[in-house]
């Protein structure tokens, strides 16, 4: 055992005599693990709460005390951010038409359907968990957008290829414009739905929100536009996605002040 | 000779840590938390009474006045009872809480280096430890504390003052167990260091006066 390995056991060690044999053995021989097991647990002692705020807080929070029903199982609202998310996707590609999904083979459907189906998932899952404080997490919520979008721009970057084709803003922006109308409306039924929760850093829960609901324009355009340039899709289809998720980031900052203002 | 992660249940029972401030166990707690959920009062005081504690000595490790440490108290208790539909009958107590309060003390900090100049420091929170352990040349724990980065120091702070797990911190934290072990590790690995010329200069000064 070297020090390294006694870094697992320091976190609940209580002192020298509470280490399994091998791990007290090592710091009875180790000057260095010996001072930083006696440092760590010196701790710091419970302070006495001075008189006064105990009984006041007592006194607001109880004064008038009304039952809070629990919220619903974290399980109903991962289902209804994905049940927005099909059902307005499918509105999308109801009304603008599904022209690339015709020209798409096999495999290049499930990729895609995959890799954006993942992605939304994860990013529903997050959101979730940003209602429920303390809530465990399989990956960090602010990394997850970015991993999210690194994810897709390699997917599509293994199934497309750079082409030539027609005018590149004049071509591309249209497609943009046409994403951008069901990632607004997804937004905000996905607000509606997170006010219910905590929202504690609403920064971090705009970016998931924006990115989320900017995936549903992503997904919308890879069925519908027949245009197969790699650098039209990653930056006129992906683009809707990011976009999502920055203005999320904008509107999240702002909350976050205005929060910060209210308890100031 | 065996790894860490290569002991035995019984070994693992065996290391036990800072203790939970509160004196209620997880089962506890999350009745309590039910019962103040379904407004009971009785059950309210006795979280409110039970975990001030705690979560007094967590909020003030970044405040310098004991009145801004009353008042984070204060407004922890208060977004805690607006959030308390957030809490999951079931799930773990002390992570849904630290969150809650986590947010307060980073709100805080933000809003005092704000007005950090416009403020006079008022009564200043009394030392932590009033004498050092006899015969021990170990620095305090809070100046030890501020050898650290903050997320190295958060870390640290819930899992040997607190006494909360490395799964219950990562809930506190919002991240992933693997990334509070890297931070655990990190500071370790910084505090080492530490003590290791803190032991390097007290030795040079006793050869010194000797
Ligand atoms: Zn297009």
């Amino acid at each position: 055992m070297n020090c390294s390995d006694l870094d697992f056991l320091l976190h609940r060690a209580a002192g020298v005599d509470t280490l399994p044999a091998g791990a007290g053995a090592h710091v009875r021989t180790c000057r260095r693990c010996q001072a930083l097991v006696a440092a760590l647990n010196q701790g710091a002692p419970l302070p006495s709460v001075p008189g006064e705020p105990v009984p006041a807080i007592e006194d607001r929070l109880l004064h008038n005390l009304k039952p809070a029903h629990a919220l619903p199982p974290k399980k109903f609202f991962f289902a209804a951010f994905l049940l927005i998310f099909v059902v307005l996707m499918a509105l999308g590609i109801a009304h603008l038409g599904a022209f690339a999904w015709a020209e798409l083979n096999l495999m290049r459907r499930i990729m895609i359907c995959a890799s954006l189906g993942a992605s939304a998932a994860l990013l529903a899952y997050s959101m979730v968990q940003q209602m429920f404080p303390g809530s465990r997490r399989i990956v960090s919520p602010a990394l997850l957008p970015v991993g999210a979008f690194v994810f897709l721009t390699l997917m599509l970057a293994a199934l497309f290829e750079v082409g030539h084709s027609g005018h590149f803003i004049r071509d591309g922006m249209p497609c943009f414009e046409a994403g951008i109308p069901y990632a607004v409306p997804a937004a905000i039924l996905f607000w509606l739905i997170l006010r219910r929760g905590a929202m504690l850093s609403p920064r971090v829960t705009g970016v998931i929100c924006g990115a989320l609901a900017g995936l549903i324009g992503v997904s919308v355009l890879e069925v519908h536009c027949s245009n197969f340039d790699l650098r039209h899709i990653l930056v006129w289809h992906l683009g809707v996605g990011v976009a999502g998720a920055l203005a999320g980031l904008a509107i999240g900052s702002v909350g976050e002040l205005m929060v910060r203002r209210r308890s100031a | 000779m065996h790894r860490a992660s290569e002991l035995s249940n019984d070994e693992r029972m065996e290391i036990t840590g800072a203790q939970h401030a509160a004196a209620y166990s997880q089962q506890e707690l999350q009745d309590f938390m039910v019962r103040y959920q379904a407004a009971d009062p009785d059950a309210a005081r006795a979280l409110i009474r039970n975990l001030s504690p705690a979560l007094f000595r967590f909020l003030s490790s970044q405040v310098s006045t004991r009145n801004e440490a009353e008042d984070l108290l204060q407004e922890a208790w208060l977004r805690i009872h607006k959030a308390r539909h957030t809490y999951r009958p079931g799930e773990p107590v002390l992570p849904w809480l630290y969150a809650i309060a986590r947010h307060v003390r980073v709100d805080g900090y933000r809003r005092r280096q704000r007005i950090a100049q416009r403020e006079v420091a008022a009564e200043v929170l009394p030392e932590r430890r009033t004498s050092e352990p006899a015969g021990s040349q170990l620095p305090d724990f809070e100046v030890l504390m501020s050898y650290l980065p903050d997320n190295q120091r958060e870390v640290v702070t819930l899992l040997k003052v607190e006494g909360l797990s490395l799964e219950e911190v990562a809930r506190v934290t919002a991240s992933t167990v693997g990334s509070v072990k890297q931070k655990a590790h990190r500071a370790y690995k910084r505090l080492r260091e530490v003590l290791t010329q803190e032991q390097a200069a007290g030795n040079t000064a006793s050869g010194e006066s000797a």
